[in-house]
């Protein structure tokens, strides 16, 4: 097991009104499973993923991950676990708009102290392999959104993390480019990442192998996908 | 995230906004730059005094008439005639003060002299022959007065170049005969142009034996100062001793306190010009360091708007794992990256001025006016500049570091 949550609220005081963003969620992951969260605007699908992914720190309850408690971790510890056990694709890029492809992916490794060479030639093999490595010294802002998400996939990948996380991360893109980025993300899950999804789409959702529907704050289900899509039988590129 | 990384990711930040960056560092730029050049020409104008107080020679003493002025209210002991013609001859006397060399007595007063039709504002100096070698000024023209004339209470006198330009011209001036007060004076010698390098102003002064000074044109007993030249500089301290000693015998004086005399060297009065000038640059520059602190509060302003714009950028960097502490730093370093490079601008500008400047004032004063390059002054300038970037950078910086992840990545 790789991920565990046991009863993790998450309370946002403000003022008198409280918002219950997440009332009691329990959970776990293994390690290498793809799974996508679903459920209506406002349950609180992004509250636990930053949970989830050490952006957050829950109001109660007690969060696993590879065997350490974290809910009491420093904020420090916790910066240290999101730069070296997790990578991030977020709905909007969020890409440093005045830096290069390559300054973009190097970003993590400059946090992790490693020296300039190295960190030039693991981004270089990231960017080859998703496919950019024609892009390297363009300013991220000449990008196509499908580019974009690619640059932030590489960025992710580039500390050799456990878990990918990603929020509606095709929720910007054409149906080809979100289709192209959900290939990626099942080829990474081929490699053994551990793949954590939220979407609004039941097609994209079909990609992963269980889908948790949450619902005010509560899981209401928590399923295996019958029926899997796969990139092979994509409708959108040949 | 290293040292070097940081010093990137902080430059390139700033050069994305490079107009703001130049705008914002402008009050450091003016504020380092002033307080240097005030300091600079605090020290250009200490050099010029103290290189006139060398004239007056390191071994001398001058004894003062009145008390000592012990504040700016204290001004009326300055007419005092307790010097007289018996003390110069106590302290000639070699058993009184044994190391001076020459004791030369001293009158002065502002005058109108005439010649012909004209008539001009001039200084009197009685004097003995002696100020020849004690201020190394020999007459160009003619020659000096003589010790008989001084006995004598003769009708002769030295001029300045000034004053021989500005009544004769290009005639000749020995010879001719000037009127003081109703009283006919002949002109005997004509001195060099000597310039700004002494507190008297001797191209625009007229030199007449002491005696007739006091008598014919002063009508006084008494002498404004009395000069004690000693043999060696290292004697000034005893010799000034001996002088306090031998004038208090002289007046009958029991209490320091009721001395009716008082004494300058060059020593002294350098000490005094090197505090004052140091009080006036010092109070100076801490007034344009108020410019400083305008500056500092511009760079914290402008940092405040630079981390809310960039709360996205934060936010992703946390999110990548940015320590609170990566942040903190990158902001810091972008403050004191501004406000250094600010600090470098205007000691590029001061110096600049102050050359110019020197020129300028070298020209005007007709003096040699030295430009110091104040290094100390350059090396605290940067720490400051640096050190306010610190101080103004902190509270945006810490705003920055403190934001939390997911708010900062949500913020539009
Ligand atoms: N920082 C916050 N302060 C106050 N309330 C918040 C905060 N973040 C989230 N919420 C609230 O918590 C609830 C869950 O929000 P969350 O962003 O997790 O929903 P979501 O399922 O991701 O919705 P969407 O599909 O629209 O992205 C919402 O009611 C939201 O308004
Ligand atoms: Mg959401």
């Amino acid at each position: 097991m790789l991920i565990e949550l046991q009863d993790v609220k998450k309370t946002f005081d403000e003022g008198e009104s409280a918002t219950h963003a997440l009332r009691g969620i329990s959970l776990s992951i293994n390690k290498g499973e793809f799974v996508a969260i679903m459920g209506a605007s406002g349950s609180g699908k992004s509250t636990l993923l930053h949970i989830l992914s050490f952006l957050s720190r829950p109001t109660s309850g007690r969060h696993f991950f590879d065997g350490k408690d974290v809910s009491n971790f420093s904020l420090m510890d916790l910066a240290n676990l999101r730069n070296k056990s997790v990578g991030f694709v977020f709905q909007s890029f969020n890409l440093l708009a005045r830096a290069t492809v390559l300054e973009n992916v190097e970003l993590p490794m400059l946090y992790a102290n490693i020296r300039p060479k190295e960190r030039r030639q693991r981004a270089l093999i990231v960017i080859e392999r998703l496919g950019l490595g024609h892009r390297t010294k363009h300013l991220s802002n000449q990008l196509s959104g499908g580019e974009k998400q690619r640059v932030a996939i590489a960025r992710a990948l580039v500390n050799q993390p456990e878990v990918i996380f990603a929020d509606e991360p095709t929720g910007n893109l054409d149906s080809s480019s979100g289709e192209q980025l959900m290939g990626v993300l099942e080829e990474l899950h081929g490699e053994g990442k551990t793949i954590v999804l939220i979407t609004h789409e039941t097609y994209t959702a079909a990609f992963a192998e269980r889908i948790i529907h949450i619902k005010d704050g509560l899981i209401e289900a928590d399923t295996v996908v019958e029926e899997r899509h796969s990139i092979k039988d994509h409708k959108f590129i040949k | 995230m290293g040292f070097f990384d940081l010093i990137k990711t902080s430059l390139a930040s700033l050069n994305a906004n490079r107009s703001r960056s130049v705008l914002t560092i402008l009050g450091i730029v003016i504020g380092v730059a002033a307080i240097m050049l005030v300091m600079s020409l605090g020290a250009g104008a200490q050099n010029l005094i103290l290189q006139q107080l060398q004239a007056i020679g390191s071994k001398t003493i001058a004894i003062i008439p009145g008390r000592e002025p012990k504040g700016p209210t204290d001004f009326l002991s300055a007419f005092s005639d307790s010097l007289k013609e018996s003390d110069l001859k106590q302290l000639k006397n070699p058993a009184n003060v044994p190391h001076a060399a020459r004791v030369i007595p001293m009158v002065f007063g502002s005058e109108v002299v005439s010649y012909k039709n004209d008539t001009y504002q001039t200084t009197i100096f009685g004097f003995t022959e002696h100020y020849a070698p004690l201020y190394d000024l020999y007459p160009r023209e003619g020659q000096n007065f003589t010790a008989d004339d001084v006995e004598s209470s003769s009708s002769v006198i030295v001029i300045g170049s000034k004053v021989k330009e500005e009544l004769f011209g290009n005639n000749e001036a020995v010879g001719e005969k000037l009127r003081i007060k109703g009283t006919t004076l002949r002109v005997v010698g004509v001195l060099p142009k000597k310039g700004g390098a002494s507190f008297i102003n001797f191209d625009n002064a007229i030199l007449v034996p002491y005696t007739t000074a006091q008598n014919y044109i002063f009508g006084i007993k008494y002498f404004n100062r009395i000069i004690v030249e000693t043999d060696e500089e290292i004697n000034v301290p005893v010799t000034e001793i001996d002088i306090i000693s031998t004038l208090r015998n002289a007046h009958n004086i029991t209490d320091p306190d009721k001395d009716d005399f008082f004494l300058e060297t060059q020593a002294g009065a350098m000490e005094t010009v090197s505090a004052i000038t140091s009080v006036m640059t010092l109070f100076v520059a801490a007034v344009a360091a108020i410019s400083l602190l305008v500056g500092g509060v511009g760079i914290m302003n402008i940092m405040l708007v630079s981390v809310t714009e960039r709360t996205r950028e934060i936010g992703l960097r946390k999110a990548v794992g940015a320590t609170d502490r990566d942040i903190m730093r990158q902001f810091l370093l972008e403050a004191m990256t501004l406000t250094t490079l600010g600090g470098a601008l205007g000691i590029i500008i001061s110096t600049l001025l102050g050359l110019i400047i020197s020129v300028v004032l070298s020209k005007a004063l007709n003096a040699t006016w030295t430009y110091t390059f104040p290094v100390v002054a350059m090396i605290i300038g940067l720490f400051v500049a640096a050190g306010i970037g610190i101080i103004f950078g902190l509270y945006p910086a810490r705003r920055a570091a403190r934001l939390d992840p997911v708010e900062a990545l949500r913020y539009e």
